[in-house]
């Protein structure tokens, strides 16, 4: 049974792997895009639900104060959260495969496409930036988790 | 049980805050001046490739590149502002 350290941390790593590959269309082509950021949309829920105990005290604290690198990661956080819904929400109404299979509905027009489109490719671009930002201001956990799974599996080696 | 209640009411509290940004989201494309709906534009929406393509996997490294240098470039800036 992996521990939450290894779920934590392999479904950020697959997170992380997954975004880089959402933002090249023309490696995974539409289809693969558009399926890929439906798995994403379940894979960042898990994320905010493993991350809860953080969400909750962090809100908790905005109040009572906190220390600014507190207050900024909570910010970048919450902009990394409206970015990544705005860009499922147009991804759904761009989308011309995954969504008119699931829900039998016809594909978005040109016409209406357009619109979401830039939006979607806007948010995106946004995304890439915030994501980064996320990363390098979580960076000594992930270095700190890598040691410790990669200990832990040297140690497990007989 | 209670764990599973526990997670519904977080995915509750997360669905709300995205309807949330869904709704301003609607909002500001309502009020944006659609783009122009150029010829280029239509072509390119036409032009996405439907398939995988393997030889374009450079670009997805270049990607994750262009990824691991925004952080840096973010890390080092954080590490000197926080």
């Amino acid at each position: 049974m992996p521990s939450r350290l290894q779920i934590v941390f392999w479904l950020d790593v697959t997170l992380l792997l997954s975004f880089c590959a959402l933002e090249q269309v023309p490696f995974t082509g539409m289809i693969v895009h558009e399926w890929l950021g439906i798995v994403l949309t379940g894979m960042i829920v898990a994320h905010l639900l493993l991350s809860w105990t953080w969400i909750a005290s962090t809100t908790q604290r905005l109040t009572t104060g906190t220390s600014h690198r507190t207050r900024f990661n909570y910010l970048l956080n919450l902009s990394l959260f409206a970015c990544t819904t705005a860009v499922i929400f147009s991804g759904i109404l761009i989308s011309q495969y995954a969504i008119p299979a699931l829900t039998g509905r016809e594909a978005a027009t040109t016409g209406t496409s357009l619109r979401w489109d830039s939006i979607h490719d806007s948010c995106s671009d946004l995304l890439v930036i915030l994501a980064a930002m996320h990363l390098a201001v979580n960076w000594d956990w992930v270095k700190a988790a890598g040691r410790k799974l990669l200990r832990r599996q040297t140690a497990d080696m007989p | 049980m209670k764990q599973l209640k526990l997670a519904m009411q977080r995915i509750a509290i997360i669905a709300l805050s995205a309807a949330l940004v869904i709704g301003l989201t609607e909002i500001y494309a309502r009020s944006s001046a659609p783009r122009q709906n150029n010829q280029g534009e239509r072509r390119e929406l036409r032009h996405r490739p439907p398939e995988l393509q393997l030889s374009a996997f450079p670009k997805f490294i270049r990607q994750c590149a262009v990824f691991a240098a925004l952080a840096l470039v973010g890390r080092k800036v954080l590490r000197l502002r926080l």
